[in-house]
Parts: C-alpha cells; structure tokens; sequence
C-alpha cells in the first residue's frame, strides 16, 4: 500500500512517501521565510518524482496531519489532500497532528507530552501513553495556559515515571519545564523534535489499514480554538447566568 | 491537445464557487454557495470565518459543478483558479484544491486576478459582444474603470483611492439599519423616490478618471447622527435615494467620460453593484443618447462567481500562459 503523508501543522512542514513499512521518501523543511501554500506542491512533486512514483497512477492513500497549529497551515494541508483524494479516487485519513508526536516520540515506558506553541504562553498539548507504537491519550488535545499544562502533567506522570516533551511548545519554554521536572523531563535528540511527515503517512496508513477512513468532503482541521470575531461576539451576548 | 473545458474555482471572498467552461465562452455549469448567512451576525464578512466554511463547501462545490456540466476530471482539460485580489485565507483554500487536482490529473493550471474575471462575466453572457470596450467594475470590493482594447489586455483607468463603491453602500445601509449586505435594501427602498431630498457631495465629479467614496459615507455617517442628536425624524427611503444616487452619479459620468475618451462604442459594466437596478436604468438611457451599447451580466454572473475566472483563464491558456505549482494567494494582486 503506497500511502502519501503531508504535514502543514506549523513552520515545519513537508511530505512523506510510506510504501508498507518502508519508508521511501520524506521531504521536510523547517522555514519561516516560505509558505507552506508555496513549498508543498513543488515538495509533493519533487519526492514522487525522485521515488519513481508516477502521479498519474496515484496512490492507495493520503494521510494529512489535521493540527492543532496555523490555521493557514493547516488549511493548505487538508485542502491538498481531499482534492488529492477527489482527483485520484483514493481515500484520505487525518491524523491529529499531536498523536502523530507522541508516535514519532516512540517512548513505551513514559508519558509523552507533545507540545506546539500557541504564543502568549499557551500551548496546544496533549498527553499519550504509547501501546505498542499506538498512541493512546490520557488527555485529548487541548489548548492551555502553559503553567495549567504543566499542573496538569505533573498530575498524571505519578511517582518517578519519565516525562518526555515534544515540539516546538516544549523547546520554546524548555527552560521552565525543565525547572519544574528536573531531570524526569527529557526530550529526542535534535533533528526529532519536530514533527516529520513520515510520521504522519505511517499513522495515517495504520488507520487506513482499520478502516478508519474519513469522508474527504466533510474533512476539517482541528483548530482547538473559535476565530477571534465568534470568541469576541460569544461574550458580548454570554447569557448571564 | 485541446485546452477547450476549464474548470473555474473562486473563493476570494465569502462565495465559494466551481464552473465548467466550454471554449471560454459557453458555461456548463456554475455552482455558488454563498456564507452570506453565516457573516450576517457579524455585520460584514469575518476572513477566519470565511476560510473556515471554504474549507468545509469546497469538494462539494467541485464535484457538483463537475455532475452538472455532465464530465467527470478525466474530461477536463485545464482549471483556473482566483489567484487574488482577494482574502488571503479564502484564496489559499481555492488555490489549494485547484493545484491538487492540476497536479493529480496532470493538467496545465493558469492563476487569475479576481477583477479581470469580472470583465469576463460579460463575454459569458453576451456571445456576440466584442472588445474594443470600456468596463466599470463595482463590487464590495472593487470599482475600477478599465479600457479594453483587444481580449486578454487591460488598461486601468482609474480606481478608487478609499473606499469601493459597494463598501461604501453597505456602510450606509448598516447605519440606517438595513442589515447585510445593504447595496440591494438600498436599491428596494430607494425605487420610486425622489433623491434630490437630500443632497450630498459628488467626489472629484471633474477630475479624470479616479473615484472616492469615503468622504460621501462620512457625510451621510455625519448627517445622520446630526439629525438623531437633534430628534429629526429622517426618512430611510428618501435618505437612501439620495445617497445611492450620489455614488450612481460619479460612477455613470466617469464611465461615460471613458467610453467617450478613448472612443468606443460599447460600455459593459460588472461586479456585484452591476446589479444595482438605478445604475444600470441611468447607464442605459444617458450610454445611448451618447450612442453606446450598454452590457451587463444577469445576476448569477454580477456577483462573484467561477464560470469568469474559467473564461478569463482559457483567454489567459490560449496564449500560452500557466501557473506553476508554487502558485500563492495574492491579497492585493494588481492588473497586468
Ligand atoms: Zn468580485
């Protein structure tokens, strides 16, 4: 089963080329002077390309990282692979884009805590526990003040168990997470710390592999949090109670 | 080898579109599915909103425009899609899906500017009509004067430095409490009265070929809020006659100062305020005792739509032009 994996979540982005197991290609760049709207396509065509993969054969699937994250991003992603879906008659999957972390984290002995900045110290996170190489949530995807997040986590990882964080939420404030945790905090080693597409084409084939299709014209992001104008017109008219 | 049925995607703005377009000229099938509902609360359109429901409306719209025209992809020869002016993440949803299938169906992609889509509603609608021409284009968020002296080239003549026209109408329509999008309550209220009750400014009546609306809402923002200070009862209809025969005024001589300039004899005009009915009632009668054919788009082909940008795109294909897949929104894609 050929699957295409692509990920749009945040500044890190690119596309993975899954055949089986194996791996055939990734593309990844992690570049803030570039649109995604810019480098997909040309990375999608490039790679396939580059693997021998004729796109008018198509393939068997596409797996698309649904966020939390830019909401441009995550647009131009899931945008991509419905159309890819339409255009080829292929089935797409969506993975959230936290679960797609805690796999690439790969840790079955510790609570995985993935991690994207959301500015103004929030975050969106997350937190799994891994069942084989599944992960499994202890808490859905949320967005949270950064310290809520962290009395959170200190909650679930009881006794001495490891923590490990993951992505650019975890980096960006990697100095008061490891205040807090001390040495239980860890992280992957640089160059696995943000999210690869590969990642993301290997859940998305094992869902696929379940069944676990998504209707390619009802598909939307996982956003996590309302558009300013509704946040701002849901408490001028909140109902006092 | 043919380049003859495009498929037209438009999602500029809150309208998400798809169209098949046979030979740049006869449509197939144009699907519309408007968020207008959704954006009322808001009193305007909410961009993140927008993008949102794009998202949601956009395969849906394809596949619908495609059952319609009676082909499947595999049919199709090409797609165009907006490429800008426009909103940013409303544009990248249209552009998104169109590189996609260019890229899955290896079929050749063309990028489209909004306003020259517009032009195209015309040529749509009007087999038999013919550059040279002049064409005022006014909308929510346009009003631009061009000359057109041959298909696929465009001179701008002028624009407008603030406000655009349909702006400024749905400003007015809101403050009198007309709702949204106010341009038509306005052109319901304001038939059969007199709009010389009232009287506001015409904005550089005399000179060239630029247009300003922002000073001529101010005034009526003023007026208004004067008149309510002073519990002066004013009359909405007579109100909003006379400011939308203020704005008809400017844009009917500017149009006409154009066809006269440079000499042609046909004036077209198009965009959402193309359905403004006191507008085309003045081109119509003012164009022809100057001795011009006066065009304009039904309805379905006034207001945002995708079957022009599938049009503009095969005039665009036919001379040899493509997008590549790098193709990005451009919110403030100017005319070339
Ligand atoms: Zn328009």
């Amino acid at each position: 089963m050929r699957v295409i994996g692509l990920d749009t979540s945040t500044a890190t982005g690119g596309v993975a080329l899954l055949e089986g197991d194996r791996l055939v290609g990734e593309y990844t760049l992690n570049l803030q002077r570039t649109t995604h709207a810019e480098r997909l396509m040309p990375a999608l065509e490039r790679v396939m390309l580059d693997a021998g993969w004729d796109p008018a054969g198509g393939v068997d699937g596409i797996a698309v990282a649904l966020g939390p994250g830019s909401f441009t991003g995550l647009r131009i992603g899931v945008v991509t692979a419905k159309a890819l879906s339409y255009a080829w008659g292929v089935p797409v999957a969506g993975v959230p884009t936290l679960e797609a972390m805690a796999y690439q984290a790969g840790d079955a002995g510790a609570v995985i805590c993935p991690a994207i900045d959301a500015r103004h110290e929030h975050v969106f996170c997350a937190a799994y526990r891994l069942e084989g190489d599944n992960p499994v949530p202890l808490v859905g995807a949320q967005l949270r003040a950064l310290q809520e997040w962290l009395d959170e986590v200190e909650n679930l990882a009881t006794g001495h168990e490891r923590i490990i964080f993951i992505g650019d939420g975890a980096d960006v404030h990697w100095e008061t997470v490891l205040q807090r945790f001390g040495p239980r905090a860890q992280r992957p080693p640089v160059g696995l710390r943000t999210l690869r597409s590969g990642a993301v084409a290997a859940l998305g084939a094992l869902r696929l592999r379940q069944g676990r299709r998504d209707d390619p014209a009802s598909l939307v992001p996982l956003y996590l949090r309302e558009s300013e104008a509704e946040r701002k017109w849901a408490a001028k008219h909140r109902s006092p109670s | 080898m043919g380049l003859d049925l495009i498929l037209g995607i438009e999602t500029s703005c809150d309208e998400t579109a798809a169209a098949v377009v046979e030979g740049g000229r006869r449509i197939r099938s144009n699907v519309i599915a408007s968020q207008m509902e959704l954006h009322q609360r808001f009193g305007g359109v909410v961009p993140e909103i927008a993008s949102r429901r794009h998202v949601e409306l956009i395969l849906p719209v394809i596949d619908q425009a495609l059952r319609q025209a009676g082909v499947t992809l595999a049919d199709v020869d090409a797609v165009a899609v907006t490429q800008g002016p426009g909103l940013v993440g409303s544009l990248l949803v249209g552009i998104s899906a169109a590189k996609a299938l260019a890229f899955a169906r290896r079929l050749p992609l063309i990028g489209v500017n909004h306003i020259e889509g517009h032009i195209y509603a015309n040529f749509l609608a009007h087999p038999e009509l013919e550059p040279p021409l002049v064409c005022l284009t006014v909308s929510g968020g346009h009003t631009v004067l061009f000359y057109v002296p041959r298909f696929g080239e465009y001179e701008v003549l002028g624009t407008t430095r603030d406000d655009a026209a349909g702006e400024a109408l749905d400003k007015v329509a809101r403050i009198l409490g007309l709702g949204y999008p106010g341009g038509p309550a306005i052109d319901r209220l304001a038939r059969g009265r007199d709009p010389r009750k009232v009287d506001f400014p015409r904005a550089m009546l005399d000179e060239g070929y630029e247009f300003s609306f922002s000073g001529l809402k101010t005034a009526a923002v003023q007026r208004l809020e004067r008149a309510r200070r002073q519990g002066e009862d004013v009359d909405v209809a007579d109100f909003a006659a006379a400011f939308q025969e203020a704005v008809v005024d400017v844009l009917v001589t500017k149009a006409l100062r154009a066809a006269r300039d440079k000499g042609v004899r046909r004036l077209i005009i198009s965009g959402g305020v193309a359905a403004n009915s006191r507008l085309r009632e003045r081109l119509l009668v003012e164009g022809r005792a100057a001795g011009l054919e006066v065009y304009w788009p039904p309805l379905e082909l006034c207001t945002d739509n995708a079957a022009m940008i599938a049009a503009a795109g095969y005039f665009r294909l036919q001379a040899g032009e493509r997008s590549p897949l790098s193709l990005n929104a451009e919110p403030n894609l100017r005319l070339r």
